[in-house]
């Protein structure tokens, strides 16, 4: 049933205007695409440091920037990101000033400095300070990638940043869009950074989250996730602005939802409520329901809890149509890229609006044998197919501390 | 749109835990700063909190043992928020929580981190530390402890995050995807913060505290149907860039407040000498424009100069100290109060309160 939307100020349409990434397929949102769409892994060995002790065959390591000492991973790979969207989306100096905002979200942003000053101050007494310490400490804090992107694109609107772990960036872009929505921001440069760190692959390990092969989404053989790194940076602004200035308009933003579990901090509610709260959420933001979704880009982390989470919320929230033998398509591009943790919600929802755009189905590679229950459901898992009619994607995100998000994403011209 | 009120408030400082502590703190009642001198440097006062048991929390959740000392503070806060707003848990359901830091869970990161470093990246990595290394830590736990199931979210943007949870609250209810939220900051600094400040011969800054303050914000709708009193109404959160004086007289435009009707200004300022400044600047500014008289009448403090600087949990400290503050009849006999807090990069939050009406 399609309804109409909740507030006059959800009307205020939103949309994508450009696109800039780095992921472990190389800078550029062709790289990235070009996997993708060709079905391959962008996984390979991992060189940043010795795999050895976590039994790693491969990682989402982007070979795109270099080591540079004293220089954060992270806030290199957002640099890079940023030189991309700046370009495709044509912003220039008239969108600089205090109409323009910055809303990043990250998982452990410069934590790959922090480990270093960790280690400069593990023991007693304390040494002296370095004017590298007191840099690192600075680019510690977690919105400092955000200011300094901020300043570098001359935004003087509002900046904010979002640390929800692996729902920060899609968390990040609804933020944009309520900005922009209610009138605090007329355009907002959003996305997500992470940084591939010795800090969260142990963590990842010690908690037995790691796969020992490939990231198997929705499959019965899956063993965990892979862990990469990545920057994605989206430019967002009103509909009516874009057109004025004859911009390339990608996709709209029509629905958003965020909602916690309340279950636990590090696993998933079995049920799926989180998360079909949050979906329910951005439907009836949108004004529409499940039969108007054609494609799902799920989270799809490859961890038992998760995918099996996921899949009893989907189960629920698209029973009617899974049951007429039409539940959308659903897939996992952290198949193919890994797991970016802070910049996950924004990679999917950059590569959904590329799908949409391009009329195809993207594939979930890696996945052999569905769960037990779904093999009705469609994983594509072979290869790129083109579909008609790709008009609107539900894109979802699920993290510790229970959270879960979604967002709809219609394409442009519809 | 209907209007938004504070139905809770908790908040844990160095002065103890709950809004009594923080007006003991604010009377110049409470015990002095503490003193400490972690590196070789000289001693600074330090407003801390340091790791709290509380009993009445442990209570209400069994994995209460397992939540870190960030998450801790967070926690006590939501804690007394909840409880003062009588939110029964079938209420609770679609309430959601929205938190603010600048350094989030640095102290659980310095832990995970020292612990590889001393005994090995495999055997010194704990899954129940790993657990704290996030920054939204403190809301997670509150959701779970609490069955709040509704939107959360944590902001990490610096100084402002606080007060950003609760702009970013009222946009909640605005879009009707919670009736109510818990909103507010939690700060918690490590050893670092204090070696870099006591080494720092430049600051100029207040007293490092830690600590946090949540307020539990709610539609009118929802607190008419449950009959209960509001501390305050929510009128709302402006976001500004530029001088305090620009900064009031958009909250003025925004909110449709007149400042002749505003009887408390909390000024995000960290000394006296400051304060003055800034006073100083706003009557001049005022007198320009020909509206000198409208500042008359209008209390204007520097609560961080009595509680220190909390940073992320400035906002939803600061919003606590302006309830204290507010006797009947409103602040100094009038009906609004504005909390000013600095964010990044220049921008501003300012968080105006009014004066609850009971609901009808």
């Amino acid at each position: 049933m399609v309804s109409g939307p909740r507030t006059a100020e959800s009307q205020v349409p939103v949309v994508v205007t450009g696109l800039g990434l780095v992921t472990s397929a190389g800078a550029g949102v062709d790289s990235a695409w070009k996997v993708l769409s060709e079905g391959t892994s962008a996984l390979s060995e991992l060189t940043l440091f010795d795999p050895g002790p976590y039994g790693l065959e491969i990682a989402g390591e982007s070979h795109s920037i270099e080591r540079v000492p004293g220089q954060d991973r992270a806030l290199q790979l957002l640099d890079l990101a940023a030189d991309e969207v700046l370009g495709a989306a044509g912003w220039g100096d008239t969108q600089r000033g205090p109409e323009t905002g910055v809303v990043l979200g990250t998982c452990q942003g410069a934590i790959e400095s922090a480990s270093a000053i960790h280690r400069s101050y593990a023991s007693r007494p304390v040494p002296e300070p370095t004017d590298a310490d007191r840099k690192a400490f600075a680019e510690y804090r977690p919105g400092f990638g955000t200011t300094r992107l901020a300043k570098r694109v001359g935004a003087e609107g509002p900046t904010s940043t979002v640390g929800m772990v692996c729902v920060s960036s899609s968390v990040a872009l609804m933020h944009a869009v309520d900005l922009i929505r209610c009138g605090e921001a007329r355009r907002v440069l959003a996305g997500g950074f992470e940084a591939f760190t010795q800090f969260v692959l142990t963590g990842f390990h010690c908690i037995g989250a790691l796969a020992s092969g490939p990231l198997r989404p929705f499959d019965q053989n899956r063993d965990g996730t892979v862990l990469a790194e990545g920057a994605v940076l989206m430019t967002l602004e009103r509909e009516d602005d874009a057109i004025a200035r004859g911009a390339t308009i990608l996709a709209r933003v029509i629905g958003c939802g965020v909602a916690a579990d309340a279950f636990h901090m590090t696993a998933p509610d079995p049920k799926g409520g989180g998360l079909e709260r949050a979906v329910r959420q951005a439907f009836a933001e949108a004004g529409i329901g499940p039969a108007d979704v054609d494609y799902i880009s799920a989270h799809g982390t490859g961890t038992a809890f998760n995918d099996g989470m996921e899949s009893v919320a989907f189960a629920r929230i698209f029973k009617e149509l899974a049951d007429a033998g039409q539940m959308p398509p659903l897939t996992g591009v952290k198949s193919v890229f890994g797991h970016t943790l802070g910049a996950a919600g924004a990679l999917d929802a950059a590569m959904a609006i590329l799908a949409m755009r391009h009329g195809v189905l993207t594939p979930t590679v890696s996945h052999v044998a569905p769960l037990e229950g779904l093999e009705d459901w469609d994983f594509n898992p072979h290869q790129t197919r083109p579909v008609e009619g790709m008009d609107i994607v539900l894109s979802t995100n699920s993290a510790f501390g229970g959270n879960n998000s979604a967002l709809l994403l219609q394409r442009a011209g519809v | 749109m209907g209007r938004r009120f504070i139905v809770g408030a908790g908040c844990v400082t160095w002065a103890g835990l709950g809004i009594e502590a923080l007006e003991q703190a604010l009377r110049g009642e409470a015990p002095p700063f503490a003193v400490e001198s972690p590196g070789s440097g000289p001693s600074i006062d330090v407003g801390r909190v340091g790791p709290i048991k509380d009993p009445a929390s442990a209570a209400t959740y069994r994995r209460w043992g397992q939540v870190d000392t960030y998450s801790r503070y967070g926690y006590v806060a939501a804690r007394l928020a909840l409880e003062q707003s009588g939110l029964t848990l079938e209420e609770r359901e679609a309430y959601g929580v929205f938190l603010g830091t600048s350094y989030g869970c640095m102290e659980e990161n310095q832990r995970f981190d020292r612990y590889t470093i001393k005994e090995g990246v495999l055997k010194g990595a704990s899954p129940l530390v790993f657990k704290g290394t996030v920054d939204n830590a403190p809301a997670g736990w509150i959701a779970v402890a609490f069955k709040l199931r509704g939107p959360n979210a944590t902001f990490v943007s610096g100084d402002g995050a606080g007060a950003e949870s609760m702009w970013s609250g009222l946009r909640q209810i605005e879009a009707m995807r919670a009736p109510g939220l818990l909103c507010g900051g939690v700060e918690r600094f490590v050893d670092l913060h204090l070696v870099l400040r006591e080494r720092d011969p430049d600051w100029q800054g207040a007293t490092l505290s830690e600590g946090s303050g949540v307020v539990l914000v709610e539609d009118e709708a929802a607190m008419r149907a449950r009959d209960v009193t509001p501390l305050a109404e929510l009128v709302g959160v402006v976001r500004h860039r530029g001088s305090i004086t620009e900064g009031l007289q958009a909250v003025g435009v925004r909110l449709g407040l007149r400042l002749e009707d505003v009887g408390l200004v909390s000024l995000a300022t960290p000394t006296l000498e400051r304060l003055a400044e800034e006073r100083a600047e706003l009557e001049q500014s005022a007198k320009e424009g020909g509206h000198g008289a409208a500042l008359e009448g209008i209390e204007f403090v520097a609560d961080k100069v009595t509680l220190g600087e909390f940073h992320g949990a400035w906002g939803g400290v600061a919003v606590c100290a302006a309830l204290t503050r507010r006797e009947p009849g409103g602040w100094n006999g009038r009906k609004y109060a504005l909390v000013h807090v600095r964010g990044e990069g220049d921008e501003s939050f300012y968080v105006a309160l009014g004066e609850p009406v009971k609901p009808e």
